[in-house]
């Protein structure tokens, strides 16, 4: 009866959104559960054990953050939001709440396997990361050494001061997932998030790209989200 | 209900205390025509603030009623054929009626001359409600008939190509198919576009036509635009320079990316270039943003109604022809100028196309409290 498929699991109540992403799964081998409201999904859940929940966050019967709230109160089982685009307030809400990533409608099936798999790349990680411990971080052209502390960019050396290396760091260990402007400035700082923090941190990441990036407008490796955080790129997926 | 209640209390007060002051006059030996006089004064004053004609006929029939009542022989008995009196009686209660008219008519005058006064100012403010609400209509008429136009277009080749892909079946090439499906996915993408659009005025607050603004990175918003619009999957080679300076613009990060968005799809999809270039640069206190394309350019007469909702230069054109420019370019005005910005185009044809627009930039320190940034903000809504 079990097999070893990665199974994920669809809350949405849209058919037709429904359906394309059941297809795009399952072409590209993973089991699909689908829910088409919060309490259906709550039920299956505790049956089926997902390995990632696709979560909308317009249900019809019940708020989709409380559906987050409810999945953590058990478990940690990766959850990506699917959100609109023009509710930045939303998606910070549920990075803040427990979600791993969000992805913005409407998107297409690259983007969404791209996510799916960084999600669970991220949920194995946590898994087996305290045994290991890997010392040497590669995302494409640029490498992080953590215990010399140095950096480089296709085989160049990259200076970056102490705030710039703990920054990029911090990036390195979430990589592919998007890091809000307060846990970024809770991490690094050790403060709540203010105007003034959040113009520190832009202007730290603004200097990060010019030495890490060819060009700072085309960036490759520290990418932007508009009103929500950063996100370092997992450009090895 | 109050007021005639009111009126009462002030006539009956005012009136005792005449009566009061003319008995106590008369105790001490004053002849009765100072009597008379006094009365005729209260009936006046009652008549000028009180409200109609009521109070000050009252007053002066009990004036003439307490005069010959109290004030005179025989004293506390009503009797009008005393000698000589009669005369004074009858004057008394004409002056007093006439005073009573007289200022009553004087004061519903004055009434009248404010409340037109009012009538007028307010009948004013009206007509220029209704003239901006007009006018609104009309931009918002505009701009759904725009948006019809661009809407049906798409609707029918995708409703049309799914049709064929599923009536057609096996008798369509796989080449056929892939044609067909790329085609919904590309009016898809142009309808996403529009909606985008729409979405992004609702930003803009309907009274005072301005945005929220939160400063942000220019450089940030442009690597967002171009990564969203390659993720669309068009194949222009795309270029942006930025300054080495660090900009920050106070902005709707969405609504100018949408901007941002809007001059690259239509430097891609319209233009026929091959390449687009974006620049930003700092300018004074202003940041300007480039986009710049080589394409077929723009026709001088096209460049006049580029930014217009459903402005056609042609009125034969039949309006599905006008699909080409759509809502895109006016939105990109109304953002723009929502950011007390500029935005301008100049084009030559057969070379291609610069769009270039200008935001304020916080012209502030780098250390700055909470409430500066806001005076700032305030600033650049004047």
């Amino acid at each position: 009866m079990s097999n070893n498929k990665t199974t994920v699991m669809i809350i949405e109540d849209e058919n037709a959104i429904r359906n394309f992403i059941t297809t795009i799964l399952n072409t590209n081998g993973y089991k699909t559960i689908n829910a088409k409201n919060g309490k259906e999904a709550l039920s299956l859940i505790g049956s089926y054990v997902p390995d990632v929940i696709l979560l909308d966050l317009g249900l019809p019967d019940m708020d989709g953050l409380d559906v987050l709230k409810s999945v953590r109160e058990t478990s940690s089982t990766p959850v990506i939001v699917i959100s609109a685009r023009t509710t930045e307030g939303e998606k910070v809400k549920a990075l803040d709440m427990g979600a791993d990533d969000y992805i913005t409608k409407p998107f297409g099936s690259s983007e969404l396997m791209a996510r799916i798999r960084t999600a669970l790349r991220h949920s194995h990680k946590v898994l087996t990361k305290d045994l290991g411990g890997q010392e040497i971080f590669t995302t494409g052209g640029l490498s992080i050494d953590f215990s010399a502390r140095q950096i480089t960019v296709e085989g160049k050396e990259v200076h970056l001061t102490q705030i710039e290396f703990r920054l990029l760091a911090l990036l390195a260990k979430y990589v592919g997932r998007v890091l809000t402007y307060e846990f970024i400035i809770n991490n690094i700082w050790n403060m709540q998030s203010d105007k003034n923090s959040q113009q520190l941190l832009r202007v730290n990441m603004a200097n990060i790209r010019r030495k890490i990036e060819g060009n700072p407008g085309i960036p490759k490796y520290v990418l932007t989200e508009v009103g929500v955080g950063y996100r370092l790129a997992d450009l090895d997926s | 209900m109050t007021t005639v209640i009111k009126d009462f209390l002030k006539a009956l007060s005012l009136f005792s205390l005449v009566t009061i002051l003319a008995y106590m006059l008369k105790s001490i030996g004053e002849a009765i025509d100072i009597i008379v006089v006094m009365y005729v004064l209260v009936v006046l004053i009652i008549s000028r603030i009180t409200n109609g004609y009521f109070w000050g006929i009252a007053a002066s029939v009990s004036a003439v009623l307490f005069t010959n009542f109290i004030f005179t022989a025989p004293y506390f008995k009503i009797n009008f054929t005393l000698s000589g009196y009669p005369i004074t009686f009858a004057v008394m209660l004409v002056t007093s009626i006439m005073t009573s008219t007289l200022t009553s008519s004087y004061k519903k005058q004055k009434e009248a001359a404010e409340s037109m006064a009012m009538q007028l100012q307010k009948s004013y403010a009206e007509q220029r409600i209704i003239e901006r609400k007009a006018e609104k209509e009309k931009m918002k008429n505009n701009l759904l008939r725009a948006i019809s136009h661009d809407l049906r277009t798409p609707l029918t080749g995708i409703k049309g190509a799914s049709s064929a892909l599923l009536e057609g079946g096996e008798k369509l090439s796989e080449e056929t198919k892939i044609k067909l499906l790329t085609d919904i996915g590309n009016e898809a993408q142009w309808l996403i576009r529009m909606v985008e659009n729409l979405l992004s005025v609702t930003h803009i607050s309907e009274d005072t036509m301005k945005v929220n603004k939160t400063p942000e990175v220019a450089e940030e918003i442009i690597a967002n635009a171009v990564s969203h619009f390659s993720a669309a999957g068009l194949s222009q080679k795309i270029s942006v320079n930025v300054p080495h300076e660090l900009l920050i613009v106070p902005m709707d990060a969405m609504l100018i990316e949408q901007v941002l968005l809007n001059l690259l799809d239509n430097a891609a999809k319209h233009s026929g270039s091959t390449e687009v270039n974006i620049n930003l640069y700092p300018d004074a206190d202003n940041a300007v943003f480039q986009v710049k394309d080589n394409g077929k350019g723009i026709s001088e007469d096209d460049l006049e109604y580029l930014f217009e909702y459903g402005e056609s230069k042609d009125k034969n054109l039949s309006p599905d022809s006008r699909r080409g420019f759509g809502i895109g370019l006016p939105t990109c005005r109304t953002i723009i100028l929502a950011h007390s910005g500029e935005i301008w185009v100049e084009s030559e044809l057969g070379k291609g196309t610069l769009f270039s627009f200008s935001l304020p930039m916080e012209n502030l320190p780098a250390e700055r409290t909470d409430e500066d940034m806001f005076e700032g903000d305030a600033d650049y809504e004047q």
